[in-house]
């Protein structure tokens, strides 16, 4: 029987006949030191393999070079700059945050349910590159708040939120509902901690635990994240199916509003839903 | 539901162009913010999302290879191969960076970066046959060092284990990993060139 590399590479590659896979795999049970050539030859053949990637992802890396792909890199770092502010802005930093994870929530949720809702391949992929841009800035903010700390006036509030915030960002799904369940335990009433909680839970499944969390928020026109509260409510509704009504009514209602930042997935769940 | 990112992983494990790219495009700007809030410039993100990738690669090729993030998502694995990595780099960066107290741990470090380079490529490189025969000389060669410098060769080189681990592994004291591997080297350069080597090395 061959031993060459030639010959084990095509049996990694599964190149060869049912026979003398047979034969060669006999051969390995019989004898040791064959057995430790074939695996020689694997280690070799991934070596082989992992090489052929390298030039792959660098050939790629170099045509985004050339097509100023990584250019866009340099302009935005340059923004970013300009976004750090001084002490006395911070809480505006941290309202941007707040904002930034929604979007974070809605690239990943939206995504994720849409996913959930389709079984077509191309179609999900697609909506996963749509949802991109949005998904590096609310990076970019994300990072500048855990740089920035999300201490100023509350410190205390803001840092018993930030720990679930934080965990909720690190996917750490069922810690951060600790977390943020903890900090409701001593500020019921806030809002915002009400909304990730919902967020939370939507994240591990439980999406008919997140619609008591999201549906007060989602008529309160004082809270800054209404919309988004909305958003996920109407998903939550779809998900479990039990108001599908009013999950169209919400939709509908960002869908129709062009200062809503859910308008675009509001309608594209729409058309969805009509298909 | 979970055909996409199935798909998607598939076809980054088989090395599919268009696949790194949409992966580079969603998945860069992520790495660049990271980075350049890490202590990092862009080009260390560059380097750092190309080394992450091929990492990626590594292990999504593996053949006990399951997913097991949320909803087989492949993003947050791949992000946490990266931070792993650049935490990694960095940390070895800074700790080369340091030319006041310098302790034997520093210089062993120092010296096992210059074994980075993959001795196979290297090999290679004075190889004038063509790619599969390359393969067939080293392996022809390999079957002939004595057990103890293939291993050390394969387990450095291959399985990319440092020689911390190789000396803990077999039992060495401090230096003789080293040692042996450069004895392994040698043994290897010699073989190639011998009688029985590769017809096609460079004189």
């Amino acid at each position: 029987m061959q031993t060459t590399f030639e010959y084990l590479e095509k049996y990694f590659e599964g190149q060869l006949s049912e026979d003398e896979v047979k034969a060669l795999e006999k051969r390995v049970q019989e004898n040791q030191q064959f057995a430790k050539d074939v695996e020689l030859a694997r280690k070799l053949f991934m070596h082989k393999k992992k090489q052929a990637i390298r030039h792959q992802i660098a050939e790629v890396h170099n045509e985004l070079s050339n097509d100023g792909f990584f250019d866009q890199f340099k302009e935005e770092k340059q923004e970013s700059k300009v976004i750090l502010m001084p002490q006395k802005n911070r809480r505006r930093l941290y309202q941007w945050g707040m904002a930034a994870a929604i979007l974070i929530l809605i690239a990943v949720g939206l995504t994720q349910f849409l996913r959930n809702s389709h079984s077509t391949g191309t179609q999900a992929l697609a909506l996963e590159e749509f949802y991109h841009p949005e998904l590096t800035q609310i990076e970019t903010n994300l990072d500048e708040l855990s740089a920035s700390g999300l201490a100023s006036t509350d410190k205390t509030k803001k840092e018993s939120l930030a720990e679930g915030l934080l965990l909720l960002y690190k996917d750490e799904f069922s810690r951060a509902e600790a977390a943020i369940k903890n900090h409701l335990n001593q500020y019921q009433e806030d809002p915002v901690a009400l909304f990730y909680m919902g967020m939370c839970l939507q994240q591990q499944d439980k999406y008919a635990a997140s619609i008591d969390y999201l549906r007060p928020l989602s008529t309160d026109s004082s809270f800054e994240l209404q919309d988004g509260a909305a958003f996920y409510l109407a998903l939550a509704y779809l998900k479990t199916e039990r108001n599908t009504k009013e999950a169209t009514n919400l939709l509908s209602d960002l869908s129709a509003n062009d200062q809503s930042g859910f308008q675009s997935p509001a309608t594209e769940i729409l058309d969805m839903l009509k298909k | 539901m979970k055909a996409p990112v199935m798909t998607l992983l598939e076809k980054l494990q088989a090395g599919d162009k268009n696949s790194w790219k949409y992966f580079y495009k969603k998945l860069f700007g992520w790495a660049s913010n990271f980075i350049t809030a890490n202590s990092g410039t862009l080009a260390d993100a560059e380097d750092a999302f190309q080394e992450a990738s091929i990492r990626l690669w590594e292990k999504i090729s593996a053949p006990d290879f399951r997913l097991t993030t949320k909803n087989k998502d492949l993003d947050p694995y791949f992000k946490q191969i990266l931070r792993n990595y650049w935490i990694n780099e960095h940390l070895r960066k800074k700790k080369h960076n340091k030319t006041d107290n310098v302790d034997e741990d520093q210089i062993t470090n120092i010296s096992d970066s210059m074994d980075e380079e993959d001795i196979i490529e290297k090999i290679f490189n004075e190889l004038k046959c063509d790619k599969t025969d390359k393969y067939n000389c080293i392996y022809r060669t390999l079957k002939k060092l004595n057990d103890n410098h293939q291993y050390m060769i394969v387990t450095y080189y291959l399985d990319q284990k440092s020689i911390k681990e190789i000396e803990a592994e077999r039992g060495y004291n401090k230096g003789v990993g080293r040692v042996t591997l450069l004895r392994a080297r040698e043994a290897l350069k010699k073989l190639l060139r011998g009688d029985n080597g590769c017809h096609c090395l460079m004189a």
